[in-house]
């Protein structure tokens, strides 16, 4: 940083304290946040006799304005801080550096250039004094709560600046929820009894009791989980890869549960002669959900006379899986046991209609089965002598396997104090006596994986000898995340305030400077602006909108944002967090717009100084604000009604805006004309002075209007509204525009005759003239012959003005008909301009 | 399965006369705070409540409108979205009272026909200034056939109450068009009704 760069920094860091807090030094340094890096302004500030350091969020670089800078976090230097490079490592993290007060442990990261280099050297020597410095005497930090109070840890920057979404209530409520979980929740015992049996394809014979296998404990346990292997391996079982229950045995398992408990079947999952059952006490299968089973076949041809079944269920809180399998056989196969585990692992996917999860994504695991791993040794009777895991486990080929990690990892299993499971010659406690006389093994085993699990007992029943496998058993105390009802409920009750809470204070906020804006005094055909001054000061972007007004009662009235005479520089917007805008308001009262504000203040109760408009600014999922326009409209001859401006007998500035209202309201006239001229005093002094001084201007009316917003129309307004002696402030060209937009500007058109009318009568001109005669009031008649009469003398001076019938035709029926399309009124006027009309007008002028 | 928040949605509208206290009133019953500076309403603002009402969570989403004058014809063109207005008057302003009346029209032309209504006669702890007596208030709500409740924000007199009981309304209402709604539908299509959220809990997992 420049020594200018940081110069400017430092005061505008300065800025942010109070008095008598001294900023005594700073450092740019930077934060990584996800893949960014953030810029961070850190700075020593002494207070008093204590001090402490406080680290800026730098939102723009280098910081000018207060609001480039934001606090993300205040550290006060006491006898627990520190700053500490020993963390740094190589490459970016050599520049690594964490300061530590507190709870709060902050990495950040310096620009390893020279003068950043240089000022962290005295950055560190101050902070290193002012730790020193410490005494608990000295540490009065409360004025630090000024900057703790703010909400700043709040403020999410990578919202702020909408690079991603503010979060919705929806999952503030599950994050709430869930930061609030050991709150609600706890854990409890609940007991597990795992069960493994290789059946040898004996059926469930009516005398067979599995009470021996499953009634080992005093107390009932709460789940039981039954792992039978090869109760049926016909052909047909295996090519069909039968996967439907056996009933007996699900049965046979019922009846041997423990007694003094009722249990129910909650899932059982079967695959050829592998079939795990889960049975759970009635009394705790509400709060299981999430049910779901798997099977995988292994071997070359995934019948499944060997692999897998498994179930998984949640159990409140935590997520339970329980694993049947039936590995690979013979003594030399251990590589394909090895196989067949990880290919369980690997196929084994319960998925409970919304989520897919693996054996592993579950908090605890009970694996069991025939693993089928063998003793290698050479002398099998040594083992069927001696028969204790304790000597042979070295030989154990599951032992070896799990040992270098090829099997079962990070699975564990109980000690093994019974004697080898297999095999035996079936209905005796003899070892296999047949030919092969296989070495005796621990086929059958137990395996758990998860926290907070412990193994109460492991042991086979020798007793149950229908198999040439002995059954094996192991009871566990599991303990289960569980919801307290109770606190769940007062904590959802607080966490829904939080979220409204949340919700209410993630409303994007604008402000604007004003509401009312006071436009002052509007006059006809002059241009006013204001500028409403929008800021966001939120930490949210925001979205903004003018709306339509919709007043219900009007429905089919096209909706406005405003009247048109305003226009809005920016209708609709973003802003994100720390900018503002300024939005220009435009106000131009044009002819179409002079009637209309003379209606809508003839309209209102408020009178002249009501409000003009109101805009409704509205802030996408936020508040709306009202900004009121007010003004005072100065009414001019422009936007009145003829027969009105033929009433008037002093100046219209010389009327109250009430006055001027009783005399446009008066259709019959009551209220006398004032002169008895052919038609207003302003398109008389127009005709006159363009008579005496225009009839020779090329293109005094020009089809483009060019001179329709020539400033000096706005003086001959105040001459014509004030009745002016002065001479006249106009040119040629302007008396001409002024002309037409007097035309312009009457709330009603001279010529109030129909297309259709005209439709019917052109090219006639008698039954036009009759048309003239009965549609048009007298006024209009009078002012219309008057009219035609002057433009007739415009056309005559062709040849110096260059203006044909066609053009002054084409110029005038806009303005005088109103109509949408002007072809007929064209015609209209043209039939006017090429027929005499003298003694047509003669009569209508001597009427009254 | 994602929880939703809440079991129904209710909009509510706060209107009455500049200065009666729509605004504290709303305050009070979101952050259960009072300032007593007044800062007029120039706009319509919203905030947000979830109350427990039967064992159903309700969000109540409530406007506040501006008081003054001349915004009253725009505020009217919110009234069309409430399920339930309060109409606010101050015990110790009398043209506040008087123009309950005016308010009452408001409602009528531009309000939904069903929206519930409830009148609040705020700032009743203020009683050494008090110039509308309770009784006015309660006659002028059985002329009407409206609720009727007097109210403190500032001494958070039943602020809750009158929130509570005016979306007790709203659900009882909306429960028995529920109870016609289910049964037509069951004629209709059966599984419209196991989607329609307004019978279903989604509260519980």
């Amino acid at each position: 940083m420049s020594d200018n760069i940081k110069h400017a920094t430092f005061l505008t860091v300065e800025k942010k304290f109070r008095q008598g807090e001294v900023v005594v030094a700073i450092l740019e340094a930077y934060q990584i946040v996800g893949a960014e890096h953030q810029n961070r302004i850190l700075a020593v500030v002494k207070s008093g006799s204590s001090s402490a350091l406080f680290s800026f969020d730098c939102y723009n670089y280098p910081p000018i304005n207060l609001s480039d800078l934001h606090i993300t976090s205040v550290l006060p230097i006491n006898e627990t801080f520190l700053i500490d490079n020993s963390t740094a490592g190589y490459g970016v993290s050599s520049h690594q550096f964490q300061i530590m007060s507190g709870n709060e442990n902050l990495t950040y990261y310096y620009y390893p250039d020279e003068e950043t280099l240089r000022s962290k050297e005295v950055f560190e020597k101050i902070l290193k004094r002012l730790i020193q410095e410490y005494t608990e005497e000295n540490g009065d930090f409360s004025w630090l709560q000024a900057y703790k109070s703010s909400d700043f840890t709040e403020i999410d920057y990578n919202i702020a600046s909408n690079k991603f979404p503010p979060k919705n209530r929806e999952s503030k409520f599950r994050e709430e929820l869930e930061r609030r979980k050991p709150e609600y929740t706890m854990y409890e015992p609940y007991k597990v009894y795992c069960a493994t049996w290789n059946v040898n394809l004996n059926q469930p014979v009516e005398d067979l009791s599995l009470r021996e296998l499953l009634f080992t404990t005093n107390d009932a346990p709460d789940i039981y989980c039954i792992g039978l292997q090869e109760i049926d391996m016909s052909a047909e079982t295996i090519i069909k890869s039968e996967t439907r229950p056996d009933y007996n045995w699900i049965a046979k398992i019922l009846e041997g549960a423990h007694p003094s408990d009722i249990y129910e079947e909650l899932v059982t999952v079967r695959l050829v002669g592998m079939m795990l059952t889960i049975l759970v006490k009635k009394s705790i299968r509400s709060s299981i959900s999430k049910i779901c089973t798997s099977m995988v076949g292994t071997g070359t041809l995934k019948f499944g006379n060997k692999g897998g079944v498994g179930a998984s269920f949640q159990l409140n809180e935590t997520c339970l899986c329980f694993v049947n399998s039936h590995l690979a056989a013979h003594v030399q196969e251990f590589e394909r046991r090895n196989e067949d585990h990880d290919e369980i692992l690997r196929r084994m996917q319960f998925n409970d209609g919304f989520k897919s999860r693996n054996i592993l994504e579950h908090d605890q695991i009970f694996w069991i089965g025939d693993l089928n791993y063998r003793i290698t040794i050479a002398d099998d009777d040594q083992i069927k002598m001696f028969c204790s895991y304790d000597k042979w486990f070295y030989f154990d080929q599951l032992h070896i396997e799990k040992q270098k990690k090829r099997v079962f990892r990070d699975f564990q299993e109980g000690k093994i104090t019974f004697k080898a499971t297999y095999k035996y010659d079936p209905g005796t406690d003899e070892w296999d006596s047949s030919e092969k006389s296989r070495a005796p093994a621990w086929c059958d085993r137990i395996f758990w994986k998860g926290s907070r699990i412990e193994q109460l007992a492991y042991n086979s029943i020798m007793q149950l000898r229908m198999s040439d496998h002995k059954p094996v058993y192991g009871v566990f105390i599991s303990y289960i995340l569980t919801r307290d009802e109770q606190k769940f409920k007062k904590i959802h009750e607080e966490v829904l305030k939080t979220v409204d809470k949340f919700e209410n204070d993630n409303q994007p906020q604008l402000v604007v400077a004003e509401t009312d804006l006071d436009f002052g005094i509007i006059q006809y055909h002059e241009h006013y602006s204001r500028e409403l001054l929008v800021a966001n000061n939120c930490h949210l972007p925001a979205h903004f909108k003018f709306l339509p007004k919709s007043s219900d009662n009007q429905r089919n009235e096209r909706e406005k944002v405003c009247e048109d005479w305003i226009k809005i520089s920016h209708p609709k917007g973003e802003l994100l967090t720390g900018n503002s805008l300024s939005i220009r308001i435009d106000i131009f009262i044009d002819e179409i717009a002079a009637p209309e504000i003379m209606k809508k203040l003839c309209d209102a109760k408020t009178g002249v100084k009501g409000p003009l408009d109101i805009l409704v600014l509205h802030i996408e999922n936020g508040r709306d604000i009202f900004i009121t326009i007010f003004g005072e409209y100065q009414p001019s001859v422009f936007g009145l009604r003829l027969d009105t401006l033929m009433k008037l007998n002093k100046p219209v500035l010389e009327y109250s805006l009430k006055e001027l209202n009783e005399i446009e309201c008066d259709v019959n006239n009551l209220i006398p004309f004032y002169n008895s001229a052919k038609g207003p005093r302003e398109i008389y002094l127009m005709i006159d002075y363009l008579y005496r001084n225009g009839l020779n201007i090329p293109h005094l009316f020009h089809v483009l209007r060019k001179h329709r917003l020539s400033p000096r129309i706005c003086a001959i307004r105040d001459w014509l509204d004030t009745w002016s002696v002065e001479p006249f402030p106009g040119t040629p060209q302007t008396a001409a525009e002024v002309l037409l937009k007097i035309f312009e500007s009457s709330p009603e058109p001279l010529v109030t005759i129909t297309e259709r009318e005209l439709s019917i009568y052109l090219p006639n001109f008698e039954r036009c003239r009759e048309l003239v005669q009965n549609k048009i009031p007298l006024l209009n008649r009078k002012i219309f012959l008057y009219l035609i009469m002057f433009l007739k003398e415009i056309q005559r001076n062709y040849m110096t003005n260059g203006m044909d019938d066609r053009s002054i035709a084409k110029i005038f029926a806009p303005a005088l008909c109103r109509h949408k399309q002007d072809q007929l009124s064209q015609r209209f006027l043209l039939l006017f301009l090429s027929n005499d009309i003298k003694e047509f007008a003669k009569i209508e002028f001597d009427k009254n | 399965m994602a929880k939703k928040t809440y079991d129904l949605l209710f909009k509510l509208l706060l209107i009455g006369d500049s200065g009666v206290g729509k605004t504290c009133i709303l305050f009070r019953f979101s952050d259960d705070a009072f300032t007593s500076t007044f800062i007029s309403t120039i706009g319509i603002d919203f905030k947000i409540k979830t109350v427990e009402l039967r064992g159903k969570k309700i969000k109540l989403q409530i406007w506040d409108t501006a008081g003054q004058e001349r915004f009253h014809t725009i505020t009217t063109s919110y009234y069309r979205g409430a399920m339930g207005i309060l109409l606010v008057y101050d015990i110790t302003n009398e043209k506040s009272f008087e123009n309950i009346i005016k308010w009452l029209r408001n409602i009528d032309e531009h309000a939904n026909e069903d929206v519930e209504r409830m009148i609040l006669g705020n700032k009743c702890d203020m009683t050494d200034k008090r110039i509308v007596s309770k009784e006015r208030g309660e006659a002028i709500a059985r002329e009407y056939g409206i609720r009727f409740m007097e109210t403190s924000a500032k001494a958070n007199i039943n602020i809750e109450k009158a929130f509570s009981e005016l979306a007790e309304a709203i659900l009882d209402q909306t429960a028995s068009k529920d109870s016609n709604n289910e049964n037509q539908v069951v004629v209709v299509d059966r599984k419209n009704q196991e989607k329609s959220p307004a019978y279903r809990s989604c509260c519980t997992s």
